[in-house]
């Protein structure tokens, strides 16, 4: 078993997929316990890409392959754990994010969800030209502790003050924390539009979510 | 010049994975009128992209439009077909802005607008003015057609007319120039700029863009075709992969356009930048800048179209040394290339940030560049042997005619920044950097330069049409 939970680490920290596919595949046929599939191999692989990521040798693409890898090996292995997990499920950190109205980009937003799927967050992707009202209706729905809201053109940033008004006319703008993202802003922006944190790339971002909900950053 | 990067063959293969990748991967194309357009010209549906057949684009290539652009002042003239050297422009719709007295960043007011508008006008490299800064102190609706409204009244040269994101915006931005021309037919006769439209990366036309493009293509105003890929994030991260899809991109939005009005001129206009492969930031440190407006030059001229692309640009945030040497790399390739546009003065952190004191120094730094720009002029005259005869003769070259007729005319470079003095005298002088230097001049510019008065009926007029704008996007 030892073996093949080492084989599945070194997968996902190379990025390969389909060996890692072919290994829990295995793992499973040959009776392994899925949760040690998923904790003593995939885990162990993503930590390791994280600190390569952090010594500054892994790259994003290194991370969005080990992120892909890893995504489908638990897609696969969801099924055959048991349903114990439900109680842990709660302590999860909830994500709602999106792009605003108005505003078609993508490609930031996607990385900040790939760095916050590898920090082990619950991620709810609206994807792109939200109106204000879904993004409302998500954090209700989801009782979400983290909104992150996304545009990339100075013509769309004035979307992001809509939504955060628009949580505070429902009353629950202190139940999320608000972090806001894309090139044209900054921390004055932030804090103009009553956001709780502004980050201006993916690292940053998920530190400072993990400090506004009190976790080591 | 003649910097050539790309190979004959090179281009050739290019073109034809240009047309591969739109005949058979195709772009996603949304708006009604814009999809019967293409599928009616022979277009097919597959994926929910659109694929453009070989021949349709092939065709759509033909006989290109020339490009003449004039100034505010008609006076003015700007061949980009043929250009016989390259022009430069300023940057683009930055809201942010580097404070000179603080050093800190501040979002733009209407005042910083005009301050740049007549700065640009003032500096004699600085050939066709982009509305810059966009205010953060006009109601949101307008902000964006405030920026051409302004720009229009402040400067006598070549306006670039505006970015075009809908339908909407296209019609406001053309109605406010032809305020200043005094009526469309003259507009279009002698446009002051171009209608600038960028489609997502890769090769994705919403449908507000497609509606700007065929507003825009049937007023047959100039139209800068401006995808701007990310290599790595939007576009593949080798230069001939992200040089090739934003050809497609370009060659799409020519096909729709040429469909729409075979007289509409166009500009192939490229921003193709590089990531930091750690961040996902797009912060504008990269040399490829550069090298890619090189292709691009190379790219356009193959299809026979001018030519846009980054110039002076740089990662930093400050007017430094870093800055210093990004930019003066980024704009000479494509000076050599012959690129007909090159952009960025003023502009820092790969277009994210903006600084009067760059603008200004970069109006010196394209003073050096084009100092050159035609090359070494070789013949008898320029070679002088009777000159150095009469100076071995026993003259000295300082009282020489040759050399006085020839410093006229600009054989040595002679700027207005910078030091060249020796230590001594520079330090008693007041010891000033280049950036404290181009401080002072901005003040100087900023209270004296007069630049162009506007006719208080067309300021009138163009506020008239704001006022418009806005109540039909607040209905």
């Amino acid at each position: 078993m030892s073996e093949i939970t080492g084989d599945l680490a070194k997968a996902v920290l190379e990025g390969k997929k389909d060996e890692t596919m072919r290994l829990v595949r295995k793992g499973i046929d040959s009776g392994v316990d899925p949760l040690d599939l998923i904790t003593r191999g995939l885990t162990v692989g993503l930590d390791k890409v994280g600190e390569k990521f952090e010594e500054g040798e892994y790259y994003l693409p290194d991370m969005m392959l080990a992120a892909e890898a890893m995504g489908e090996a638990i897609d696969f292995l969801e099924p055959h754990l048991k349903a114990d997990k439900e109680t842990k499920k709660d302590k999860v950190v909830k994500v709602v994010i999106g792009t605003v109205k108005g505003d078609l980009h993508s490609i930031g937003k996607d990385i900040v969800i790939m760095m916050m799927k590898a920090a082990g967050m619950e991620i709810h992707d609206l994807g792109v030209d939200v109106p204000s009202e879904k993004f409302v209706l998500a954090v209700k729905e989801n009782n979400a502790d983290i909104l992150g809201i996304s545009a990339l053109m100075t013509t769309t940033i004035q979307e992001q003050k809509k939504v955060i008004d628009l949580l505070a006319d429902e009353g629950i703008r202190d139940r999320v924390k608000v972090i806001v993202g894309g090139a044209p802003l900054s921390e004055e922006w932030a804090l103009k539009v009553g956001a709780d944190a502004y980050a201006a790339d993916a690292i940053v971002g998920i530190k400072k979510m993990k400090a506004l909900l009190g976790q080591e950053g | 010049m003649n910097f050539k990067p790309l190979k004959t063959e090179d281009l050739q293969l290019m073109h034809d994975m240009t047309l591969k990748i739109l005949s058979e991967t195709g772009a996603i194309v949304e708006g009604e009128e814009a999809r019967d357009i293409l599928l009616t010209a022979g277009c097919s549906k597959e994926n929910g992209r659109l694929l453009f057949p070989v021949k349709l684009v092939e065709d759509s290539l033909g006989d290109p439009v020339s490009v003449t652009l004039y100034g505010v002042d008609e006076n003015i003239v700007l061949p980009l077909t043929d250009a016989p050297r390259s022009y430069t422009h300023n940057f683009g719709s930055v809201s942010v802005l580097l404070d000179p007295e603080s050093d800190r960043v501040r979002e733009a007011s209407v005042n910083d607008l005009v301050d740049f508008i007549k700065i640009s006008d003032s500096l004699s490299h600085l050939d066709m003015v982009v509305p810059s800064l966009r205010p953060t102190d006009l109601p949101e609706e307008i902000a964006s057609l405030a920026m051409p409204a302004y720009t229009l009244q402040y400067t006598s040269k070549p306006v670039d007319i505006g970015t075009a994101s809908d339908v909407w915006e296209t019609r406001y931005i053309i109605k406010l120039a032809a305020a200043i021309r005094g009526g469309l037919d003259k507009l279009v006769e002698k446009p002051m700029g171009t209608l600038s439209i960028s489609p997502l990366s890769p090769l994705n036309f919403p449908a507000d863009i497609t509606g700007a493009i065929i507003e825009s293509a049937r007023s047959g105003l100039p139209v800068t075709m401006l995808p701007c890929p990310t290599r790595g994030l939007t576009a593949p991260i080798t230069l001939a992969g992200g040089l090739v899809q934003q050809n497609a991109e370009q060659l799409a939005f020519l096909t729709l356009v040429r469909l729409v009005n075979r007289k509409t001129p166009l500009v192939y206009t490229c921003r193709l930048a590089a990531a930091n492969m750690r961040t996902g930031f797009v912060g504008g440190k990269d040399p490829d800048q550069g090298y890619a407006g090189a292709c691009v030059a190379q790219l356009a001229s193959y299809y026979g179209l001018p030519s846009a692309v980054y110039g002076l640009d740089s990662g930093s945030v400050i007017p430094d040394i870093q800055s210093g040497y990004e930019r003066a790399m980024n704009a000479l390739y494509p000076m050599m290339a012959g690129a007909t546009l090159v952009s960025g003065m003023g502009l820092l952190n790969g277009g994210l940030l903006a600084s009067a004191e760059q603008l200004i120094i970069d109006d010196e730094i394209y003073s050096m560049l084009a100092h050159r720009q035609h090359g070494v002029e070789v013949n008898r005259d320029t070679i002088g042997a009777e000159v150095v005869r009469s100076v071995m003769d026993g003259g000295n070259y300082l009282a020489q005619e040759h050399t006085r007729d020839y410093l006229r005319k600009g054989e040595i470079h002679n700027g207005k920044l910078g030091n060249d003095a020796p230590y001594e005298e520079w330090f008693a002088a007041g010891g000033r950097s280049v950036r404290e230097e181009a401080r002072d001049r901005m003040q100087v510019i900023i209270n004296q330069h007069q630049g162009k008065v506007v006719d208080e009926s067309v300021s009138k007029e163009l506020h008239s049409i704001l006022e418009e704008a806005k109540a039909e996007k607040t209905r």
